[in-house]
Protein backbone atom coordinates (compact mmCIF):
# COMPACT_ATOMS: atom_id res chain seq x y z
CA UNK A 1 0.00 0.00 0.00
CA UNK A 2 1.45 3.52 -1.24
CA UNK A 3 2.76 5.83 1.40
CA UNK A 4 0.46 8.91 -0.10
CA UNK A 5 -2.94 8.98 -2.11
CA UNK A 6 -4.27 11.00 -4.54
CA UNK A 7 -6.20 14.08 -2.97
CA UNK A 8 -10.00 14.07 -3.12
CA UNK A 9 -10.43 16.15 -5.54
CA UNK A 10 -8.20 14.59 -8.03
CA UNK A 11 -9.84 11.32 -8.02
CA UNK A 12 -13.31 12.89 -8.04
CA UNK A 13 -11.71 14.64 -11.24
CA UNK A 14 -10.43 11.52 -12.26
CA UNK A 15 -13.63 9.83 -11.98
CA UNK A 16 -15.72 11.81 -13.70
CA UNK A 17 -13.33 12.52 -16.38
CA UNK A 18 -12.39 15.92 -16.68
CA UNK A 19 -9.05 15.36 -15.68
CA UNK A 20 -6.31 16.31 -18.72
CA UNK A 21 -4.80 13.00 -19.88
CA UNK A 22 -1.48 13.48 -19.11
CA UNK A 23 -2.39 13.80 -15.19
CA UNK A 24 -5.38 10.95 -15.48
CA UNK A 25 -2.22 8.54 -16.65
CA UNK A 26 -0.88 9.30 -13.55
CA UNK A 27 -4.09 8.71 -11.55
CA UNK A 28 -4.46 5.47 -13.54
CA UNK A 29 -1.12 4.75 -13.19
CA UNK A 30 -0.87 5.06 -9.07
CA UNK A 31 -4.26 3.38 -9.01
CA UNK A 32 -2.80 0.23 -10.32
CA UNK A 33 -0.91 0.01 -7.31
CA UNK A 34 -3.37 1.31 -4.12
CA UNK A 35 -6.56 -0.02 -3.49
CA UNK A 36 -7.24 2.32 -1.47
CA UNK A 37 -7.81 4.90 -4.06
CA UNK A 38 -9.49 2.23 -6.64
CA UNK A 39 -12.03 1.89 -3.99
CA UNK A 40 -12.28 5.31 -3.85
CA UNK A 41 -12.93 5.97 -7.35
CA UNK A 42 -15.36 2.82 -7.52
CA UNK A 43 -17.57 5.00 -4.80
CA UNK A 44 -17.73 8.12 -6.72
CA UNK A 45 -18.32 5.96 -9.85
CA UNK A 46 -21.39 4.63 -7.37
CA UNK A 47 -22.45 8.24 -6.61
CA UNK A 48 -22.27 8.60 -10.28
CA UNK A 49 -24.42 6.25 -11.20
CA UNK A 50 -27.07 7.39 -9.10
CA UNK A 51 -26.75 10.87 -9.70
CA UNK A 52 -27.09 9.76 -13.25
CA UNK A 53 -30.71 7.73 -12.25
CA UNK A 54 -31.68 10.96 -10.25
CA UNK A 55 -31.21 14.00 -13.03
CA UNK A 56 -33.85 14.76 -15.38
CA UNK A 57 -34.24 13.51 -18.71
CA UNK A 58 -33.23 15.53 -21.92
CA UNK A 59 -35.37 14.84 -24.70
CA UNK A 60 -33.41 13.47 -27.60
CA UNK A 61 -33.48 14.14 -31.04
CA UNK A 62 -36.45 12.97 -33.24
CA UNK A 63 -35.67 9.02 -34.25
CA UNK A 64 -32.84 8.86 -32.24
CA UNK A 65 -34.19 6.07 -30.65
CA UNK A 66 -34.94 3.84 -34.25
CA UNK A 67 -31.60 5.27 -35.17
CA UNK A 68 -29.90 3.02 -32.00
CA UNK A 69 -31.68 0.70 -33.17
CA UNK A 70 -30.39 0.02 -36.35
CA UNK A 71 -26.85 0.48 -35.23
CA UNK A 72 -27.96 -2.71 -33.00
CA UNK A 73 -29.05 -4.67 -35.69
CA UNK A 74 -25.49 -4.79 -36.88
CA UNK A 75 -23.84 -4.59 -33.48
CA UNK A 76 -21.77 -7.88 -32.02
CA UNK A 77 -22.12 -9.29 -28.60
CA UNK A 78 -19.27 -9.44 -26.97
CA UNK A 79 -18.71 -11.47 -23.98
CA UNK A 80 -15.24 -10.74 -22.85
CA UNK A 81 -14.02 -8.43 -20.08
CA UNK A 82 -10.85 -6.50 -19.97
CA UNK A 83 -8.02 -8.54 -21.36
CA UNK A 84 -5.57 -8.84 -18.84
CA UNK A 85 -2.75 -8.18 -21.44
CA UNK A 86 0.06 -5.91 -20.31
CA UNK A 87 1.64 -5.49 -23.66
CA UNK A 88 3.86 -2.40 -23.14
CA UNK A 89 7.87 -2.34 -23.97
CA UNK A 90 9.78 -4.26 -21.63
CA UNK A 91 13.30 -2.45 -20.59
CA UNK A 92 16.08 -4.39 -20.21
CA UNK A 93 16.56 -3.18 -16.53
CA UNK A 94 14.02 -5.05 -14.83
CA UNK A 95 11.18 -2.21 -15.48
CA UNK A 96 9.31 -4.69 -17.66
CA UNK A 97 6.10 -4.44 -14.68
CA UNK A 98 4.90 -0.97 -15.58
CA UNK A 99 1.20 -0.48 -14.69
CA UNK A 100 -1.10 -1.39 -17.97
CA UNK A 101 -2.11 2.74 -18.49
CA UNK A 102 1.36 3.84 -18.59
CA UNK A 103 2.69 0.78 -20.78
CA UNK A 104 -0.22 1.29 -23.33
CA UNK A 105 0.64 4.90 -23.78
CA UNK A 106 4.52 3.79 -24.05
CA UNK A 107 3.65 1.38 -26.83
CA UNK A 108 1.46 4.03 -28.89
CA UNK A 109 4.05 6.25 -28.99
CA UNK A 110 4.74 6.38 -32.66
CA UNK A 111 8.37 7.31 -31.34
CA UNK A 112 10.73 4.62 -30.17
CA UNK A 113 11.00 4.33 -26.66
CA UNK A 114 14.97 5.53 -25.54
CA UNK A 115 16.12 6.84 -22.58
CA UNK A 116 17.09 10.73 -23.25
CA UNK A 117 19.43 12.17 -21.05
CA UNK A 118 18.62 14.72 -19.23
CA UNK A 119 20.82 15.65 -16.79
CA UNK A 120 23.96 13.26 -15.28
CA UNK A 121 22.17 10.06 -13.60
CA UNK A 122 18.67 11.11 -14.94
CA UNK A 123 16.78 10.30 -18.65
CA UNK A 124 13.52 10.91 -19.40
CA UNK A 125 10.81 9.42 -21.78
CA UNK A 126 8.19 11.82 -22.71
CA UNK A 127 4.97 9.93 -22.82
CA UNK A 128 2.11 12.02 -23.63
CA UNK A 129 3.72 15.79 -24.65
CA UNK A 130 0.58 17.21 -27.16
CA UNK A 131 -1.34 18.45 -24.47
CA UNK A 132 -1.48 22.32 -23.70
CA UNK A 133 -0.75 22.84 -20.34
CA UNK A 134 0.33 19.26 -19.17
CA UNK A 135 2.41 16.61 -20.26
CA UNK A 136 3.66 13.40 -18.86
CA UNK A 137 7.14 11.61 -19.02
CA UNK A 138 8.95 8.77 -17.34
CA UNK A 139 12.23 9.28 -15.55
CA UNK A 140 14.78 6.86 -14.48
CA UNK A 141 17.07 8.63 -12.17
CA UNK A 142 19.86 6.39 -10.56
CA UNK A 143 20.76 5.60 -7.38
CA UNK A 144 21.58 8.36 -5.07
CA UNK A 145 20.68 11.31 -7.29
CA UNK A 146 17.85 14.31 -5.94
CA UNK A 147 14.93 14.77 -8.01
CA UNK A 148 15.93 17.73 -10.71
CA UNK A 149 14.89 20.98 -9.16
CA UNK A 150 11.33 22.12 -8.72
CA UNK A 151 9.14 24.20 -6.78
CA UNK A 152 5.60 23.20 -5.12
CA UNK A 153 3.62 26.08 -6.24
CA UNK A 154 2.52 27.19 -9.50
CA UNK A 155 4.35 25.17 -11.93
CA UNK A 156 3.95 22.08 -10.06
CA UNK A 157 5.51 18.39 -10.65
CA UNK A 158 3.36 15.90 -9.85
CA UNK A 159 4.75 12.38 -9.70
CA UNK A 160 4.14 8.58 -9.49
CA UNK A 161 7.21 7.11 -8.31
CA UNK A 162 8.78 3.30 -8.40
CA UNK A 163 11.80 1.81 -7.33
CA UNK A 164 13.03 -1.14 -8.91
CA UNK A 165 10.70 -3.52 -10.06
CA UNK A 166 9.96 -5.75 -6.43
CA UNK A 167 9.34 -2.99 -4.58
CA UNK A 168 6.63 -0.68 -5.11
CA UNK A 169 6.35 2.75 -3.92
CA UNK A 170 4.38 5.19 -5.56
CA UNK A 171 3.79 8.61 -4.92
CA UNK A 172 0.62 10.74 -6.09
CA UNK A 173 1.21 14.30 -5.64
CA UNK A 174 -1.85 16.62 -5.18
CA UNK A 175 -2.40 17.52 -8.41
CA UNK A 176 -4.10 21.23 -7.87
CA UNK A 177 -2.49 22.27 -4.47
CA UNK A 178 0.64 21.94 -3.08
CA UNK A 179 1.49 20.18 0.41
CA UNK A 180 5.03 21.10 0.55
CA UNK A 181 6.31 18.79 3.49
CA UNK A 182 4.22 15.68 1.92
CA UNK A 183 6.10 16.03 -1.44
CA UNK A 184 9.62 17.67 0.28
CA UNK A 185 10.23 14.19 2.19
CA UNK A 186 9.99 12.51 -0.70
CA UNK A 187 12.38 14.70 -2.99
CA UNK A 188 15.09 14.48 -0.64
CA UNK A 189 15.56 11.10 -0.35
CA UNK A 190 14.70 9.39 -3.29
CA UNK A 191 15.32 5.77 -2.81
CA UNK A 192 19.76 5.87 -2.15
CA UNK A 193 19.93 1.94 -3.22
CA UNK A 194 17.57 1.78 -6.31
CA UNK A 195 17.09 3.58 -9.53
CA UNK A 196 13.98 5.24 -9.31
CA UNK A 197 11.60 6.47 -11.65
CA UNK A 198 8.77 8.87 -11.76
CA UNK A 199 6.38 9.94 -13.87
CA UNK A 200 5.62 13.28 -13.68
CA UNK A 201 3.62 15.76 -15.52
CA UNK A 202 4.83 19.30 -14.90
CA UNK A 203 2.15 21.66 -15.30
CA UNK A 204 3.03 24.46 -18.02
CA UNK A 205 0.91 27.15 -17.02
CA UNK A 206 -1.84 27.47 -14.33
CA UNK A 207 -5.00 28.87 -15.20
CA UNK B 1 -27.04 13.85 -20.00
CA UNK B 2 -25.13 16.47 -21.56
CA UNK B 3 -21.49 15.84 -20.57
CA UNK B 4 -19.95 18.87 -21.38
CA UNK B 5 -20.40 18.52 -25.06
CA UNK B 6 -22.50 20.00 -27.69
CA UNK B 7 -26.20 18.82 -28.60
CA UNK B 8 -24.73 17.18 -31.77
CA UNK B 9 -21.81 15.19 -29.80
CA UNK B 10 -24.22 14.16 -26.87
CA UNK B 11 -26.74 12.80 -28.71
CA UNK B 12 -24.44 10.78 -30.49
CA UNK B 13 -22.93 9.92 -26.70
CA UNK B 14 -25.67 8.44 -25.75
CA UNK B 15 -26.52 6.25 -28.95
CA UNK B 16 -22.56 4.74 -28.20
CA UNK B 17 -23.50 4.28 -24.68
CA UNK B 18 -26.26 2.55 -25.35
CA UNK B 19 -24.45 0.55 -28.05
CA UNK B 20 -22.06 -0.73 -25.84
CA UNK B 21 -24.63 -1.61 -22.91
CA UNK B 22 -26.08 -3.67 -25.46
CA UNK B 23 -22.76 -5.31 -26.72
CA UNK B 24 -21.27 -5.70 -23.25
CA UNK B 25 -24.46 -6.64 -21.39
CA UNK B 26 -23.27 -10.43 -21.16
CA UNK B 27 -20.24 -9.16 -19.24
CA UNK B 28 -21.77 -6.89 -16.95
CA UNK B 29 -21.17 -8.25 -13.08
CA UNK B 30 -23.75 -7.19 -10.66
CA UNK B 31 -21.51 -7.98 -8.15
CA UNK B 32 -18.91 -6.06 -9.04
CA UNK B 33 -21.53 -2.76 -9.49
CA UNK B 34 -24.44 -1.52 -9.83
CA UNK B 35 -25.96 -1.45 -13.36
CA UNK B 36 -26.11 2.14 -13.37
CA UNK B 37 -22.57 2.44 -12.07
CA UNK B 38 -21.93 0.55 -14.79
CA UNK B 39 -23.44 2.64 -17.21
CA UNK B 40 -21.89 6.02 -15.90
CA UNK B 41 -18.53 4.70 -16.49
CA UNK B 42 -19.63 3.79 -19.90
CA UNK B 43 -20.85 7.38 -20.78
CA UNK B 44 -17.44 9.31 -19.19
CA UNK B 45 -15.23 6.90 -20.77
CA UNK B 46 -17.50 7.66 -24.58
CA UNK B 47 -17.24 11.11 -23.76
CA UNK B 48 -13.53 11.20 -23.09
CA UNK B 49 -12.90 9.32 -26.11
CA UNK B 50 -14.72 11.68 -27.88
CA UNK B 51 -13.01 14.56 -26.82
CA UNK B 52 -9.40 13.12 -27.14
CA UNK B 53 -9.81 10.74 -30.07
CA UNK B 54 -6.82 8.84 -28.48
CA UNK B 55 -5.31 6.89 -26.00
CA UNK B 56 -7.75 7.40 -22.27
CA UNK B 57 -5.66 6.46 -19.74
CA UNK B 58 -7.77 3.93 -17.85
CA UNK B 59 -6.72 1.46 -14.69
CA UNK B 60 -6.81 -2.05 -16.19
CA UNK B 61 -8.53 -4.22 -13.37
CA UNK B 62 -7.06 -7.67 -14.64
CA UNK B 63 -3.72 -5.36 -15.03
CA UNK B 64 -1.14 -8.81 -13.81
CA UNK B 65 0.50 -5.87 -11.73
CA UNK B 66 -2.12 -4.55 -9.80
CA UNK B 67 -1.47 -4.33 -6.07
CA UNK B 68 -2.81 -3.20 -3.58
CA UNK B 69 -5.60 -5.27 -1.47
CA UNK B 70 -9.46 -5.04 -3.55
CA UNK B 71 -12.31 -5.92 -1.04
CA UNK B 72 -14.61 -9.01 -1.98
CA UNK B 73 -17.43 -7.73 -4.22
CA UNK B 74 -20.56 -7.87 -1.86
CA UNK B 75 -22.86 -10.68 -3.81
CA UNK B 76 -26.05 -9.26 -1.96
CA UNK B 77 -28.55 -7.53 -4.50
CA UNK B 78 -30.40 -6.83 -1.37
CA UNK B 79 -28.36 -4.91 -0.30
CA UNK B 80 -27.62 -2.97 -3.06
CA UNK B 81 -31.18 -2.26 -3.84
CA UNK B 82 -31.22 -0.50 -0.57
CA UNK B 83 -28.09 0.95 -0.67
CA UNK B 84 -29.09 2.65 -4.19
CA UNK B 85 -32.32 3.62 -2.42
CA UNK B 86 -30.55 5.17 0.42
CA UNK B 87 -28.13 7.08 -2.08
CA UNK B 88 -30.73 8.49 -4.01
CA UNK B 89 -32.63 9.56 -0.70
CA UNK B 90 -28.77 11.33 0.16
CA UNK B 91 -28.55 13.39 -2.67
CA UNK B 92 -32.42 14.60 -3.10
CA UNK B 93 -30.91 15.61 0.25
CA UNK B 94 -28.50 17.22 -0.31
CA UNK B 95 -28.14 20.91 0.19
CA UNK B 96 -28.31 22.46 -2.95
CA UNK B 97 -25.01 24.72 -2.42
CA UNK B 98 -23.67 21.17 -2.80
CA UNK B 99 -26.12 19.30 -4.93
CA UNK B 100 -25.67 21.91 -7.33
CA UNK B 101 -21.65 21.95 -7.59
CA UNK B 102 -21.67 18.08 -7.73
CA UNK B 103 -23.95 18.31 -10.64
CA UNK B 104 -21.56 20.44 -12.34
CA UNK B 105 -18.56 18.28 -11.92
CA UNK B 106 -20.24 14.99 -13.03
CA UNK B 107 -22.08 15.89 -16.31
CA UNK B 108 -20.43 19.43 -17.33
CA UNK B 109 -16.89 18.11 -17.78
CA UNK B 110 -16.01 20.88 -16.01
CA UNK B 111 -12.51 19.94 -12.90
CA UNK B 112 -12.76 21.40 -9.56
CA UNK B 113 -10.92 24.04 -11.06
CA UNK B 114 -13.39 25.15 -13.71
CA UNK B 115 -15.86 24.64 -11.88
CA UNK B 116 -14.27 27.99 -9.30
CA UNK B 117 -13.46 29.77 -12.59
CA UNK B 118 -17.35 29.34 -14.17
CA UNK B 119 -19.02 30.00 -9.99
CA UNK B 120 -17.12 33.05 -9.12
CA UNK B 121 -16.14 30.87 -6.29
CA UNK B 122 -13.10 30.46 -4.20
CA UNK B 123 -11.37 26.88 -5.20
CA UNK B 124 -11.39 25.96 -1.76
CA UNK B 125 -15.17 26.73 -1.35
CA UNK B 126 -15.50 24.29 -4.36
CA UNK B 127 -13.33 21.64 -2.92
CA UNK B 128 -14.57 21.66 0.67
CA UNK B 129 -18.55 21.55 -0.31
CA UNK B 130 -18.27 18.86 -3.22
CA UNK B 131 -16.17 17.17 -0.19
CA UNK B 132 -18.89 17.68 2.15
CA UNK B 133 -21.44 16.18 -0.14
CA UNK B 134 -19.10 13.41 -1.38
CA UNK B 135 -18.56 12.50 2.63
CA UNK B 136 -22.28 12.53 3.41
CA UNK B 137 -22.91 10.00 0.37
CA UNK B 138 -20.40 7.84 1.16
CA UNK B 139 -21.81 7.14 4.53
CA UNK B 140 -24.81 5.25 2.61
CA UNK B 141 -21.90 3.09 0.67
CA UNK B 142 -20.45 1.95 3.54
CA UNK B 143 -22.46 -0.83 5.26
CA UNK B 144 -21.19 -2.51 1.97
CA UNK B 145 -17.73 -2.50 2.44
Amino acid sequence: MPRFHAQDDVLFDYASGSLPAPVSLLVAAHLSFCGQCRDDVASIETIGGAYLEAIDPVPMEAGALESAFDRLAGAEVETSTGTGQNAGPKFADGLDRLPSPLSRFLAARDRATVWTRRARGIEEIDVIADDDRFSASLMRIQPGVSIPNHTHTGRNLRWFCKAGSATVTSITAPVMSATRTRICRTCRSPTPMRRAYALWSPMGRSS
Amino acid sequence: MRLGTDDRSAEEVVQETMLTVWRKAASFDSRQAAASTWIFTIARNKRIDRIRRELRPELDPNDPVLAGATPEAADVPLLRRQQDERLRAAIAGLPEEQASLVRLAFFQDLSHREIALEQSLPLGTVKSRIRLALLRLRRELEDLE
